[in-house]
């Protein structure tokens, strides 16, 4: 009996402990690729890895720098704006969260040669941006709550929720509310060369060093509107009478460092296609996490807080990214170059490793997790470039599909993106570049336990992109 | 994988040879073959150049111990004794109205300003040849020129 006692209270503590922890979300979170940083690209779709011909090789083909003749300085920066349609109960919130940034900034320098091209390239981008929001509120009729479902950790209790065994009086039937907003973005220095190995058949890799940082701000409420719990929530204690409102913020911040590396090949035949392949291996991102609580409990005539310093933690671990293995086509048709390409992802491969301050079996089960609920993917890539060539302008169109990570989701669930862009070329030296990209997709998220608080998102996604060039 | 890809790419390479051969000061400028023309000119433009002409041809490294580049310096050495008789002409700049040298009629201003040295001169009328062409060291770094400015295959 004393035995069982103990494997239970272990239990309790670990699951404590686990509460807010780690999970497939947060691999996802840099394992899904992102649009890049190049407004001609983006324009075509990002179906780029077999013309990859300026600074943003490193991103795209690096060996599609050996096709860089001239020395090129390229810069850019992209307006985001994310918009959440969030249906929560019937009833629907909406939402927004924008960021502008400085997405790239490169240097070419093709060697001269006799023959052939070797071209080394220096450059940082804007690799993906994590721009999000989130607002709900609705009246959740069920037997169920976020307070119940925290019973296994001390929150509950700290606040005056249960009595002193843990029990309390709370059984759902509260308005449910919160409000997410993420922000931050991954970024890479990258080192390229490429060298045109045969005729035509250019040879690229790269290497990158990685730093990013994402900060999610979620506060969440469950509000007693209609005066349900009017007894005292800690039997005892007068002042826990008539509660009111239960409040809990999560603040997680992440410093992200890593890298990682980039081998492509791009084949050309001359005045009519390209052919790339690219093999990105596996992303390593050290993550420093600084997670921090907030909770209150509001009844008619007293408050109770939190003590942050309990809940709040910092840990440090590994998350790699899987295997991105590409390949794209591209035709010249007398002016119109129409682009293709896919990309196969297996998200089973994404894993958690290294933790310092967490256990070795937590992750263990979390890599279980992602290889149960996750599924590979070919994401497409679709383009097409019209060059007036009298005015030197140019229009573009795209499309990207990029299907869900999660087994079992409906396409409905795939981001998918159309882009358009125009590009003109001033005193023959100059480029200019501008892209539009507009997304959409659904997304579903869970406040606890599994579909019984569900908010169901209508996303759309809107980038603006300028990149400017030039070449001497 | 990792090692797979790397060792393939070396295979690949050492049983090829490498293709590209670097360019050293000493070799000549090549002439711009063209052969890649993935961009056309007559359907990308200005857009054609852009991207296929290297910057070695636009702007080729010249050395001076090359002995046709010795003979123009002579030349040009000559022309700068007789700018002083100019001079007295009555021009207040006699050095816009020098003729230019024999070999080159397109010479401007670009050439004049830079004849005050024997020793450079040279080096600096061929770094000009980026913007007007007029370089003495061959018709094809002309050619480039042109296109370059988009005259040429517009």
């Amino acid at each position: 009996m004393l035995y069982r006692n103990i494997q239970f209270v272990i239990l309790i503590i670990i699951i404590s402990s686990l509460t807010f922890s780690q999970n497939y979300n947060d691999a996802l979170r840099v394992s899904i690729p992102g649009l890049g940083s190049n407004a001609r690209a983006l324009g075509m779709g990002n179906s780029y890895i077999s013309l990859s011909d300026d600074g943003s090789a490193s991103f795209f083909n690096p060996a599609g720098l050996g096709l860089v003749k001239k020395l090129e300085f390229m810069g850019g920066i992209d307006i985001t704006s994310f918009n959440n349609s969030t249906r929560f109960f019937n009833q629907t919130t909406e939402s927004n969260s924008s960021q502008t940034k400085l997405d790239n900034i490169s240097l070419t320098f093709p060697i001269p040669t006799l023959r052939g091209s070797l071209v080394f390239g220096l450059s940082y981008n804007t690799t993906k941006d994590f721009v999000g929001s989130l607002e709900f509120s609705g009246f959740n009729n069920g037997s169920n709550s976020k307070i119940q479902s925290l019973l296994d950790t001390d929150i509950p209790f700290d606040l005056y929720l249960t009595d002193d065994n843990g029990n309390t009086i709370i059984n759902g039937r509260l308005n449910q509310s919160g409000n997410m907003l993420n922000s931050g973005s991954l970024n890479q220095w990258t080192l390229t060369g490429a060298i045109e190995a045969y005729k035509n058949l250019f040879i690229g890799a790269n290497i990158s060093v990685v730093s990013g940082s994402f900060t999610s701000d979620f506060d969440y409420y469950e509000d007693d509107t209609q005066n349900i719990y009017q007894g005292e929530t800690a039997p005892g204690y007068p002042s826990t009478t008539d509660f009111r409102t239960f409040y809990l913020k999560n603040l997680l911040k992440w410093d992200i460092e890593g890298w990682n590396a980039k081998v492509g090949f791009l084949y050309q035949l001359p005045k009519f296609a390209r052919l790339g392949l690219t093999v990105q291996f596996p992303k390593v991102y050290k993550i420093n996490e600084d997670f921090n609580v907030e909770g209150k409990s509001e009844f008619a005539n007293a408050s109770v807080t939190l003590d942050p310093d309990k809940y709040s933690d910092k840990v440090k671990y590994d998350i790699t990214s899987p295997y991105e293995i590409a390949g794209g086509i591209s035709v010249n048709l007398k002016g119109l170059i129409v682009s293709a390409q896919a990309t196969y992802i297996d998200y089973k491969e994404m894993e958690f490793s290294n933790g310092e301050g967490i256990s070795l079996t937590y992750f263990s089960d979390q890599n279980k997790r992602i290889k149960n609920l996750m599924r590979p993917v070919v994401n497409y890539n679709l383009g097409a470039e019209y060059t007036f060539p009298e005015i030197g302008f140019r229009v573009r169109g795209g499309f990207i599909l990029l299907p869900s990570a999660f087994k079992n989701d409906p396409s409905d669930f795939d981001k998918k993106y159309l882009t358009a862009g125009i590009g003109f070329l001033s005193d023959g030296v100059i480029g200019i570049d501008i892209a539009y990209a507009y997304g959409w997709w659904k997304d579903v998220g869970d406040n606890y336990d599994s579909n019984v608080s569900r908010t169901f998102q209508d996303i759309t996604y809107h980038k603006v992109m300028l990149t400017t060039s030039y070449r001497f | 994988m990792k090692k797979l890809i790397l060792m393939s790419a070396i295979l690949f390479l050492s049983l090829q040879g490498c293709y590209t051969i670097i360019m050293t000061p000493e070799d000549k400028t090549p002439v711009y073959d063209n052969y890649y023309g993935f961009y056309p000119t007559d359907y990308y433009g200005s857009y054609g150049s852009y991207y296929e002409i290297p910057w070695w041809i636009i702007n080729p490294i010249v050395t001076i111990s090359d002995v046709k580049t010795t003979s123009r310096n002579s030349d040009t050495q000559s022309l700068r004794n007789n700018e002083g008789y100019r001079s007295d002409s009555g021009s207040r700049d006699g050095i816009t109205t020098t003729p230019p040298p024999s070999r080159d009629n397109s010479s401007s201003t670009t050439t004049q300003k830079t004849n005050n040295s024997s020793g450079n001169e040279v080096r600096s009328n061929t770094g000009s040849g980026n913007s007007s062409g007029n370089s003495n060291s061959g018709s094809i770094r002309n050619e480039n020129g042109n296109r370059n400015s988009g005259n040429s295959r517009r």
